[in-house]
């Protein structure tokens, strides 16, 4: 297994152009709020993903607000048992900023409960939608590679 | 139990408990693991705001809250907030 870049922490995550369409379309959809939704994938013997996403969950906002988002809770439950029928686990959360940049906000660090989870964002403030994916660790942020596969 | 709690009851997913209600549920497995006060019930006696707790498919903040009754063989799924900004 090669080494991860210097500057990325891991996981590289493994996302199909077909998911990422998924995603970004919903982040839309959202508009004027902020969009959520979850990833699902394999995780390991200590419950850390390892990167691919097998599952994309768009989720409703509870908050719909512009400025936060709340997974609604049943919609989490969903994918959560979703994930687990398939012996996986819920690996991240994804969420847009609809005029910042696709990068964790104060409230998004303060607010990362999952140590091992990646959060990804996706900035919608310019003419194309930017993607970038995270592990938050007790406070600090770090950024994941993302990796887009054909299928 | 969600991966977060999970190092407060011996690293398990699951845990069996008593009680009439999801409160004394709760209030029997902060006894019986200490490390799970402050995570669960907050300091006004109420669920914690982060946390949701389904009994069986229903989220109990549509029933009555922790005054919501438990019967044997039900299974409460308790699941962090997912929220930011």
């Amino acid at each position: 297994m090669a080494a991860p870049d210097a500057g990325f922490a891991d996981p590289v995550l493994r996302l199909s152009t077909a998911y990422y369409r998924t995603i970004v379309a919903h982040c839309y959809d959202g508009l004027p709020d902020e969009a959520c939704g979850l990833l699902a994938g394999p995780v390991d013997a200590d419950g850390h993903p390892k990167g691919l996403v097998s599952a994309v969950y768009p989720c409703v906002n509870a908050d719909a607000s512009a400025r936060t988002y709340t997974v609604e809770s049943r919609d989490l439950l969903h994918a959560m048992r979703d994930a687990q029928s398939r012996g996986e686990d819920l690996i991240g959360v994804w969420h847009s900023h609809t005029h910042s940049d696709a990068y964790p906000s104060d409230t998004d660090v303060r607010q990362a409960l999952e140590p091992s989870w990646v959060y990804a964002l996706v900035s919608l403030k310019h003419a194309e939608p930017v993607l970038r994916s995270y592990r938050i660790r007790e406070g600090v942020v770090a950024e994941c590679e993302v990796s887009l596969t054909d299928s | 139990m969600p991966t977060l709690l999970r190092p407060h009851v011996g690293g398990v997913a699951t845990v069996s408990s008593d009680g009439a209600t999801v409160g004394d549920v709760f209030h029997a497995l902060i006894g019986q693991f200490p490390g799970l006060a402050g995570n669960l019930i907050d300091d006004d006696g109420q669920l914690h705001k982060f946390v949701n707790v389904y009994r069986n498919d229903d989220d109990i903040r549509y029933l009555e809250g922790l005054d919501t009754k438990v019967t044997d063989g039900d299974v409460l799924s308790i699941l962090p907030a997912v929220a930011g900004g």
